[in-house]
């Protein structure tokens, strides 16, 4: 009985002993170590990529990448970037990407919030959970399955609005809506928040239902109204939530979603000038009319300003509210 | 003593309420119609008969039940074999997925884990900042990846986001008494991680697998730039050249005489196609709704 013990205590103590050094661990560690070596192949060496940025990058067919990079391209400094500087198509470019992403984080706070206050506000619980499903309901829809769905309302030959139109004497049902710029300008921000509407708002969702109901008690013998609970107890205590999505959003102001803007507007070629962001651009510039060069400045620029606006923005939520940071 | 009452519920509902109520309830209603008419109407456009489809006459309900686009969107080739690619796609990779978070996320819980400081930051960082689109393709080129079923499975295996999700539920709804107790019974890593910690890890793991999944299922973009054999492309990006295609060609199909002088062909093609592709989400929709919500919450959860 009590060399059992001991042994036990001894076992207990090379344990307290050994705990930080890493043979102890070495299980763990091997356990670790096929994602180490996958992440360092595909998410660290495509970073070292980024000096395709920095060379005039020339491709021998039959030579590999690497060859190719190293030895049969030059440097050129900051050439590529000055030339994409130049292109009459950054300037617009650059607006489409952060006017449009601004227009998003503005609309996916404020739209999902007041949403989801609205929904916690319905008298049935029934009502409300079925709600939440539909317009949950076109997260799980591809792109190009919406695409499909503007495509059966928007297109020209028998689309369903122009069928409608038609019908009432509106119009001669052969509106060309592809080629509609000042349409696609405000449908893009309403696809967008037809799509994640209700993805955003499940986060509110829950937040709401964590509040405690005594709040909404007290507020209601002080004699408040459903406006005023909102306005003075709701909000205040969605306040952090709120901040950390917007971080977050606001951190991909550089990124753009590819499926809304090129796979929506069916590529077409009117509404480039509204549609082309920085994602669409690096795309086209690799597979449709390649200039890896360029692509490759592009996506720098894009890498380097997005890391920077998601630091800057943690800072700035943090001030306003020490405790809603993300890191 | 009824007038009491009466009054009672008037004192709960003031007139700025009732005002209140009459705009959310409009206001709710009116997502709901904007969020269900475009799929009812599609629903009821692919049962309908081409010609009243092609005339413009559905509007909400299937005019002229038939079948035809259904018969027409089976014996497309592209369409099945896109369908099995598919399926494999989202098997495989949600199972390779699946493995490499887990096997990443679990050490990285353990706060006896050596530099997990450093290998928490090497993961995270890369949310922030990454080579970008041109790098990766060249090197999955360049190590003979392209055209090949492995581009579509390898390069995106895992989400940095999903392995946080599961590393903080490992850390936080897992006792860390339970590796002590099974550890001074002499039970193995190995052992603990495979015997105690993923049968308590059931809800993270369904969690992070329908994730995966849903995004397999959905994903057309790296097969959009990796995959140029017609055999190997999935539903979406065969959906895809379809829309795109200003006329179905009749020698898609497995047998060109059927199809041909089918009014509305197109119409009910595309119709069709939606529902086809979308029933399997909208099947398991229920629950992985319930379980998309609960993700987003363990996700939200700091660490």
């Amino acid at each position: 009985m009590s060399t059992l013990a001991t042994k036990t205590e001894k076992k207990k103590k090379s344990r307290g002993a050994s705990t930080g050094s890493s043979f102890d661990n070495l299980e763990i560690f091997l356990l670790h170590l096929p994602t180490t070596i996958w992440y360092l192949l595909f998410c660290y060496a495509p970073m070292f990529g980024i000096i395709i940025a920095f060379k005039k990058y020339k491709v021998r067919p039959g030579k590999n990448f690497l060859w190719n990079l190293i030895h049969n391209s030059k440097w050129c400094g900051f050439d590529n970037f000055e030339f994409l500087f130049e292109s009459s198509y950054f300037g617009p470019m650059i607006r489409n990407t952060l006017v449009y992403n601004l227009i998003f984080i503005t609309l996916g706070v404020i739209i999902p919030v007041a949403l989801a206050i609205m929904i916690s506000h319905l008298h049935s619980k029934k009502v409300a959970k079925t709600c939440q499903t539909m317009m949950f309901l076109p997260h799980f829809m591809s792109w190009v399955v919406i695409s499909y769905f503007v495509n059966a309302f928007l297109a020209t030959d028998r689309g369903l609005v122009n069928n409608l139109f038609k019908t009432l004497g509106l119009s001669d049902g052969k509106h060309q809506w592809y080629q509609d710029i000042d349409f696609w300008r405000w449908f893009l921000v309403f696809l967008n928040v037809y799509k994640s509407v209700g993805y955003n708002m499940v986060v509110y969702m829950a937040s709401i239902g964590g509040i405690d109901a005594e709040l909404y008690e007290a507020a209601l013998i002080d004699g408040s109204s459903k406006w005023q609970q909102t306005r003075y107890i709701t909000l205040p205590l969605l306040r952090p939530i709120i901040s950390i999505m917007f971080i977050l959003a606001v951190g991909s102001i550089f990124r753009s979603d590819f499926g809304l803007f090129y796979q929506a507007p069916r590529n077409s070629g009117a509404l480039t000038d509204i549609t082309q962001t920085i994602d669409v651009y690096v795309y086209k510039a690799l597979l449709e009319r390649p200039n890896i060069n360029l692509s490759s400045a592009a996506a720098l620029v894009q890498s380097v300003c997005g890391c920077i606006t998601i630091i800057l923005a943690n800072l700035l939520v943090k001030r306003i509210d020490p405790e809603a940071g993300l890191f | 003593m009824a007038a009491k009452v009466v009054n009672a519920r008037k004192i709960k509902h003031p007139l700025e309420d009732r005002i209140l109520y009459a705009v959310v309830y409009t206001i709710i209603i009116l997502f709901c119609i904007v969020v269900l008419y475009p799929i009812i109407f599609v629903v009821s456009a692919s049962f309908s008969s081409g010609t009243e489809v092609q005339l413009g006459h559905v509007y909400l309900w299937p005019v002229k039940p038939s079948l035809d686009g259904y018969e027409a969107v089976f014996s497309h080739k592209n369409v099945m074999n896109g369908y099995r690619n598919t399926l494999f796609y989202t098997l495989a990779g949600t199972t390779i997925n699946v493995i490499i978070t887990v096997i990443c996320a679990y050490p990285l819980s353990r706060r006896d884990m050596p530099m997990r400081g450093f290998f928490m930051f090497l993961y995270t960082f890369t949310m922030f900042f990454g080579g970008g689109l041109i790098p990766t393709y060249l090197l999955v080129n360049s190590i003979g990846m392209n055209n090949t079923i492995w581009a579509l499975l390898i390069p995106g295996a895992m989400s940095v986001y999903n392995m946080i999700i599961t590393r903080t539920f490992f850390q936080n709804s897992v006792p860390v008494e339970l590796l002590e107790a099974s550890q001074i019974d002499g039970c193995s890593d190995a052992r603990y991680f495979f015997s105690v910690l993923l049968p308590l890890s059931q809800a993270v793991i369904s969690v992070i697998s329908l994730y995966y999944a849903v995004g397999h299922w959905n994903s057309y973009f790296s097969a959009l730039i990796y995959l140029r054999k017609v055999e190997l492309q999935p539903l979406q990006l065969v959906l895809r050249n379809i829309l795109l295609a200003t006329r179905i060609s009749l020698n898609e199909f497995e047998d060109p005489d059927l199809m041909d002088g089918m009014v509305g062909l197109e119409f009910l093609v595309k119709y069709a196609l939606i529902v086809v592709s979308t029933a399997p989400i909208m099947c398991l929709y229920p629950f992985v709704q319930k379980f998309f919500a609960k993700g987003v919450m363990l996700g939200s959860v700091k660490g």
